[in-house]
């Protein structure tokens, strides 16, 4: 169950179209942006393989410069962590 | 508030990613870490030369993910994706657990204790070195390897078994960067660094596909141009159309071999113009040509350049390049505020790679572009310790420890007396280059190598020539590494080795940094960090050889534990010992200094104070390099005070175009060009077993430019064969416009024996640096087949 933290670049005039168009995908949570045409995003797959679709289809979208990976974590169980 | 562990992981994500930007995420997202109990630790990326800062996570001792961390400096918190998934080599099922023996290579391995594998190790090599001599074995490293392995490595063949035949792949790499930048600023490796792309306002790259090789930096260099569209400036030079071209303001494709002419151009274009900095050239720089670097004057520099006008030289070139095109590239290269060249393999690997190398650097002199902020010519490299271990620690034939020429007997003397060695203990002569090392196996004259992180069975060019000569039973082939590789199918002895974060030790990147990972987890079986089994190998030598000064190259590191003590005490000697008084100084840099010092530290730094500052972001600036300070001699700026310049000075080249040495002919009519793809990583071992990296580029293939592929027929995916004077590979074809139109390019990760392109270049290399012209060879392009279900291979 990968977790993926991802800067997701696109020309700032272009940001607000393309915030637009990750909000529809699938598997994408966006957290900010920082006025530059950089977005802050979470992607959530249910397979290794599913990251790696998904990454791949993020880099292919008209608008998108670059996906830069910041953190991927493996393992991402819903076991709790019994924190309060 | 209960919190998932997949709510964790997702906050750790989203606060990974903004902390990258500089944008505070909303409280209720940052305060949800609070309570997490998992270890992050921090260290280097494994892979390439960038030196990226990361932090591995641990729980339960197992490592479960990889971040970035907002302030390195290196990498500002991006990794790329080979980065993010490298530390999946850590527990995998692949992994070498267990020492493997056979004595002949016929016969299958079988598993032996440490202690049987220790003593088979030291016996091949004292049973040699008895029979044949001394030069008769020999080790080949890494620029993997921590700096702490290649020093007590090349200490053993030096200091113990008086021999130099001490290399490392590096040579097949960066040789070129080091004879360029020693013959023409008089010291190795950049002045400045990463710093200097968030300041510079043009970017020369050639020969690099920056975007892929090294995608941590290109990000910075693109966010750099997305910054200020107007007034940064790109160029890239390269005769293939490659991702780091998207964003060139310039690209100029240039018929593979013609870059001397290019640059050479270029200058002239600086000189006609006068856009050259005449106090700079007054005050720092001198002219020089040939073999005996016979000084010479601008005015017959000047002449030199006379034949390599713009509409000459655009039409050696080819490609899309024009007289204008030339001449625009010069004026921004000369007027910018600040200009960062960077290359890469495509300059490096070639048989002129040392006067390319030249030529670049002739241009920053020309224009007084070195020295000041935004300003550099920055040579990139592929491995995360070329530079640190390899070049600054002894790894090449010709060098010792801190920089020294082994052909210099003041300088062989100093090593001899820091190791308490008897004076004459080191040979005078270099060792074996790595071309002649393996040819040196074919012909028997080496019997005995030590393969330590690397795999020349499949990096060497023209490779099936030198596989011939280790499959043979009469050399005995000692591999360490941590999977199965091509050449661990040669190999007599098989030792397991700890992997990077399974063991402790400093990494030296492309920018003079250098950095600490310690250990946060165990290896996997029995591996062992090398420093540990270098060391118990000496000892059983020394019996061996019966030669108790074997005995004292390790004495002071004995009964040390091997995961810190260790490597610190041979760390210690290196730094306080060899650098001291070298431009490579490190003494500052101990280990608790590199521990505290999150970054690392950049040489020279000659004292802890100094290193604790990050040590010196500028060489050779007076204020900000403590060596330019206290070894000036005039109340100029810049001293340059590099130990292979005796005249303090830069020297501008006069180095002619000269072909390389293989060139399309009737019978061979396209050039192959060879090079690296964004998911791989040299050959495959490591990033083939990650299946997210393995599945985005399974196999590699052969890019042809779309009109040859028309007057050849091929259509995208069909089988061709590649021929060369030396071999074939068989790939898939890939019809695309990167290529310049003539020209072939294949990637060079693929393990499958019909697919390993190093069967098909060449093995010819400089003259100087002794680095072979991988990147240029002649071969015959044809269909053999419409497309063939193709599977991914690993040993």
């Amino acid at each position: 169950m990968p977790v993926a933290g991802a800067v997701i670049s696109t020309r700032q005039e272009r940001a607000e179209i393309l915030l637009a168009a990750l909000r529809a995908c699938p598997g994408v949570d966006i957290y900010g942006e920082d006025g530059k045409g950089n977005i802050i995003a979470v992607l959530e797959a249910a397979s290794k393989d599913e990251m790696e679709a998904l990454v791949r289809r993020l880099e292919a979208m008209d608008e998108v410069l670059h996906v830069g990976i910041t953190f991927l974590a493996a393992d991402g169980n819903s076991t709790d962590t019994g924190s309060e | 508030m209960k919190q998932s562990r997949r709510d964790f992981l997702k906050t750790s994500a989203a606060l990974s990613a903004a902390s990258y930007l500089g944008v505070q995420l909303p409280d209720t997202v940052s305060s949800a870490l609070a309570a997490e109990g998992d270890s992050w630790h921090r260290g280097t990326c494994r892979l390439c030369g960038v030196g990226c800062r990361v932090e591995l996570g641990v729980r339960s001792g197992k490592p479960f993910a990889i971040r970035g961390v907002a302030d390195a400096r290196t990498n500002y918190g991006f990794l790329c994706m080979k980065g993010m998934y490298f530390w999946h080599c850590i527990g995998h099922t692949d992994r070498l657990t267990h020492p493997l023996y056979r004595a002949k290579k016929s016969e299958a391995f079988k598993q032996i204790s440490w202690d049987e594998a220790l003593d088979i190790a030291a016996t091949a090599f004292a049973d040699v070195v008895k029979t044949h001599g001394s030069d008769a074995v020999a080790y080949y490293g890494s620029g993997q390897c921590l700096t702490e392995e290649t020093y007590l490595f090349q200490k053993i063949m030096r200091g113990g078994l008086k021999t130099n035949n001490v290399e490392g792949n590096p040579r097949l790499c960066m040789a070129s960067a080091v004879g360029g930048y020693l013959s023409s600023f008089g010291a190795d490796e950049p002045i400045g660094g990463y710093s200097d792309l968030e300041k510079a306002h043009c970017f020369f790259i050639i020969g690099s596909n920056t975007a892929e090789a090294h995608p941590v930096l290109f990000r910075r260099i693109m966010r750099r141009k997305l910054d200020n569209p107007d007034t940064v400036k790109v160029i890239n030079a390269d005769p293939r159309v490659s991702q780091t071209s998207r964003i060139a303001d310039k690209h100029l494709q240039f018929k593979p071999g013609s870059d001397l002419s290019l640059l050479n151009a270029m200058a002239k274009v600086i000189i006609d113009e006068k856009l050259y900095d005449t106090d700079f050239l007054a005050n720092y720089a001198v002219f020089r040509q040939g073999a005996e670097s016979t000084e010479v004057t601008f005015s017959e520099y000047v002449k030199f350049l006379e034949p390599y006008t713009p509409e000459a030289v655009a039409k050696i070139c080819g490609g899309n390049i024009s007289a204008d095109d030339i001449r625009e590239v010069a004026r921004w290269f000369a007027n910018s505020k600040g200009t960062v060249s960077l290359w890469c393999m495509g300059i490096n690997q070639r048989i002129q790679g040392v006067w390319a190398n030249n030529l670049i650097n002739n241009l920053h002199i020309l224009t007084g572009q070195l020295c000041k902020e935004g300003a550099d010519s920055l040579s990139l490299t592929g491995q995360p310790n070329a530079c640190g271990g390899v070049r600054e620690a002894g790894g090449l034939c010709h060098i010792l420890p801190g920089h020294r020429p082994v052909d210099n007997e003041k300088m062989r003397n100093q090593v001899e007396e820091a190791w308490g060695v008897p004076i004459g203990r080191i040979p005078a002569k270099p060792g074996r280059h790595t071309m002649d090392m393996f040819a040196a196996i074919n012909s028997g004259a080496i019997r005995a190598i030590w393969v330590n992180c690397t795999s020349p069975a499949q990096s060497l060019p023209n490779c099936d020539l030198y596989i011939k000569g280790m499959e043979k039973d009469d050399c005995f082939i000692i591999c360490t590494d941590i999977f199965p590789t091509r050449t661990t199918e040669l190999a007599n002895l098989i030792l397991p080795a700890a992997f990077h974060f399974e063991k402790t030790g400093v990494y030296g990147c492309t920018e003079r940094r250098s950095q600490i990972t310690l250990k946060a987890v165990d290896a996997p079986g029995e591996a062992k960090p090398e420093v540990w089994i270098v060391r118990e190998w000496a000892k059983r030598l020394a019996v061996k050889l019966d030669d108790p000064v074997i005995a004292h190259c390790v004495k002071d590191f004995d009964n040390l534990e091997e995961d810190y003590a260790l490597p610190r005490a041979i760390w210690d000697e290196y730094t306080q010992k060899l650098t001291a008084g070298r431009d490579s100084d490190l003494r500052g840099a101990s280990y608790p200094v590199l521990e505290r010092m999150a970054d690392g530290v950049q040489w020279p730094a000659l004292t802890e104070e100094q290193a604790l500052t990050g040590g010196t972001v500028k060489k050779f600036v007076k204020g900000l390099d403590p060596l330019a300070d206290s070894l000036s001699q005039n109340d100029l700026p810049y001293q340059f005070y590099g130990p292979a310049h005796a005249d303090r000075k830069l020297w501008v080249w006069l180095r002619a175009q000269a072909d390389p040495s293989e060139v399309p002919d009737a019978e061979y009519p396209f050039y192959l060009s060879t090079g690296r793809i964004i998911d791989h990583w040299h050959t495959m071992s490591m990033t083939g077993r990650v299946p997210e990296l393995l599945r985005a580029n399974p196999y590699a293939h052969v890019e042809i430019n779309p009109e040859d592929a028309k007057e050849l027929g091929v259509q995208p995916g069909d089988m061709v064969e590649i021929r060369s004077r030396r071999g074939s590979n068989l790939l898939p074809a890939k019809i695309y416009e990167g290529p310049m139109k003539g020209m072939v390019f294949a990637y060079w990760h693929d393990q499958e024996k019909s697919r390993m392109i190093n069967r098909v270049t060449k093995d010819d290399y400089d003259p100087g640096s002794k680095e072979p012209e991988f990147k240029i060879c002649a071969v015959q392009i044809r269909r053999v087949a419409g497309p063939k279900p193709i599977k991914p291979f690993l040993l």
